[in-house]
């Protein structure tokens, strides 16, 4: 009994070692689902289950702060990233189904023209 | 990444379509915030709170291994829910303002348009993804602030990701310091979670699916209307780094309210150059691509020219008229310091030219020599006389004009003249035609002008009944003679909440509970 449970401590505190077996399982899933926010709400917040793994949620963290160019550039992979930050202009795709969009933002200013009137009408 | 609604059957000839959303995609329990802020504090909670089984005193690195993994662990997960809930709602950004900013056509307003990246007040602004497709635009409204992407959001994500990572390190920490029978129970209750994660993802539930591709569409008929429409404008503004595109109230009124073909008949026929005086305003619509308008209304059937060409306006300031013009690209020479300098800038076509004869409403154009350009590069405004080489410009040090660009410059503006005259002759032979032989088979036509269409499954939001695409309201020959205005009023009484019980006057409410079987519109 005390032999199994010596095995389990260190098993425990080993698991830090284990880190490039449970990335097998753990950290590449929990990286590309961490910001896979077109699959759902849920599954970003399942992400965040379990210690083990969570270097794949710091991974992921990481990649959105330095954006997709520079990530690009350094030769990380972009799949994870794709939730958020789409596609880079004039990527290929394999489905081939993408388009490219314009993020874009109007704003009405007032202002006096001197052929307006003072003030519009509303007209709803 | 958002659905766009890219199979549309029938295509987006001349159409530009507004993505309504869905309220059952987006309001179901599942898609609740404080559902997701509740979920997200149990998970992360789960992982950082579990190694309370190891007794541990309260130092710094239980501070660091435990609340502070907790609140690291929940802003990793805020920054892409957030990011979701400003980007993927377009039932909730789609409020009345959004779509009344965007169709309406002002009229005579004391509004300018601006279009940067400044913080926007959320009454009178509208975000949105815009992307050009099929023959026509898609328009995907999102909250009028970002997080994502922002210097602010890098800063948080590097800080949080390096604090996560200290935290990850003193969970172990603590985890050495524990009895064989603690270390057993946390690893089995990280295994049990990581087992509980894998087959969430595996299971990939239906009540979480975002559900993009259930929407409804209002969409416009771009061919239907005269002026230029407020989102035709926007779509059509080139993109142009950082710098605002500021529109004036008086230039915007004009192209609003001035039927196009009206602008393009004056700037293709005799009229004056533009005055040099002082009293003079001028603004060129530098960065909208009027070429994009035109070829979009009719469905980009169109080749596109060969020659660049920009519509600008100008106004004294004694009188209210407003006058069109057409520039081209062309190029001149600049002495400076004795040096003559090959350059490319704006020059506008004055006074009809020799050749190009149009007879665009039944009118014949005079056969005049452009004898003055106005140049609009880097702001100034210089006049210059063709084939003019005195010695006082010289001393000047202003603009000349390049020995070969007078051919040029006219080569190049019988280009565009000719493209204009075949995009005239095609809008009336369009106008000719039965506007009808344009319209998908969509459901809620409400004119010619506006329809809503659904994709298959989506509830109606104003019935509550799934959309059924052989059901086709046909609209009245009066309802065809809809202004911009009365399109807006029914796109209003369709998207406003329906807890308000309007319901509009000429159809038949249908029972919450009526179901009808689906059939396929368009997919998305």
């Amino acid at each position: 009994m005390t032999d199994d449970l010596s095995a389990a401590n260190d098993l425990a505190s080993g698991s830090q070692d284990l880190s490039a077996l449970a990335g097998l399982f753990c950290t590449d899933g929990v990286e590309s689902n961490a910001l896979a926010t077109q699959t759902g709400y849920g599954t970003v917040v399942a992400s965040s289950l379990s210690l083990l793994g969570m270097l794949g949620l710091v991974k992921s963290t990481i990649k959105i702060a330095l954006g997709l160019e520079a990530c690009s550039n350094a030769g990380l992979s972009l799949d994870s990233l794709r939730g958020v930050y789409g596609y880079r202009r004039g990527e290929i795709t394999s489905e081939g189904k993408i388009y490219e969009c314009y993020d874009t933002k109007v704003r009405w200013i007032k202002v006096i023209d001197q052929y307006s009137p003072s003030s519009i009408p509303k007209q709803r | 990444m958002v659905g766009v609604g890219a199979d549309w059957e029938e295509g987006l000839r001349a159409i530009t379509a507004f993505n309504l959303g869905s309220p059952r995609a987006e309001k179901g329990p599942f898609k609740n915030g404080t559902c997701i802020v509740l979920a997200a504090l149990l998970c992360s909670g789960a992982t950082s709170w579990s190694l309370m089984v190891v007794e541990y005193p309260w130092t710094w690195t239980k501070i660091l291994a435990m609340p502070v993994l907790h609140v690291c662990l929940l802003i990793t997960l805020a920054i892409p829910l957030l990011n979701e809930r400003q980007v993927g709602r377009p039932y909730h950004y789609c409020k009345f303002d959004a779509v009344d900013f965007l169709i309406r056509t002002p009229g005579i307003t004391n509004y300018m348009l601006e279009m940067d990246d400044a913080p926007v007040n959320a009454r009178s602004s509208s975000r949105f993804l815009q992307v050009n497709m099929k023959g026509g635009d898609v328009i995907h409204f999102q909250s009028p602030h970002s997080f994502v992407g922002t210097p602010l959001m890098r800063i948080v994500a590097f800080l949080v990701s390096g604090l996560s990572a200290v935290a990850y390190l003193c969970q172990y920490v603590i985890l050495k310091s524990a009895s064989n029978k603690r270390s057993a129970i946390w690893i089995g209750i990280q295994g049990f979670m990581a087992l509980m994660r894998i087959s969430y993802w595996m299971s990939d539930p239906k009540f979480d699916d975002p559900k993009t591709e259930f929407a409804e569409y209002a969409m416009m008929n771009n061919t239907s209307f005269d002026g230029i429409m407020t989102y035709e404008l926007v779509c059509a503004v080139l993109p142009n780094g950082t710098a605002p595109v500021k529109i004036p109230v008086w230039a915007l009124n004009y192209v609003f309210n001035i039927p196009l073909r009206h602008i393009l008949a004056q700037v293709m026929g005799e009229h004056p150059h533009v005055p040099t005086d002082a009293g003079t305003e001028i603004y060129v619509f530098e960065n909208v691509n009027f070429e994009r308008i035109l070829r979009n209304r009719l469905g980009n059937n169109e080749p596109p020219t060969t020659t660049e060409w920009k519509l600008g306006v100008w106004r004294h300031s004694s009188k209210p008229e407003v006058t069109p013009f057409l520039l081209v690209s062309v190029p001149f020479s600049e002495i400076i310091d004795n040096i003559r300098v090959t350059r490319w800038g704006w020059m506008q076509i004055s006074h009809g030219l020799k050749g190009c004869r149009s007879n665009i409403e039944g009118e014949e154009f005079s056969i005049v020599e452009p004898e003055t350009i106005l140049s609009m590069r880097d702001g100034r405004r210089v006049t210059i006389t063709s084939y003019s080489d005195s010695s006082a410009d010289k001393a000047a040090g202003t603009l000349q004009e390049h020995p070969s660009s007078y051919r040029y410059l006219r080569d190049r503006s019988r280009d565009v003249h000719d493209w204009l005259k075949i995009i005239l002759e095609r809008r009336q032979a369009l106008a000719k035609n039965d506007p009808q032989a344009l319209l998908p088979r969509a459901v809620n036509i409400y004119s010619h002008r506006l329809w809503i269409v659904a994709t298959n499954n989506t509830i109606d939001r104003k019935h509550g009944i799934a959309r059924v695409g052989g059901q086709i309201l046909m609209p009245s020959t009066s309802e065809q003679l809809w202004y911009p205005q009365q399109c807006l009023d029914r796109l209003q009484e369709y998207i406003e909440e329906p807890s308000s019980g309007h319901v509009v006057g000429d159809r038949p409410s249908k029972s919450a509970t009526e179901k009808r079987p689906a059939h396929t519109i368009s997919s998305v």
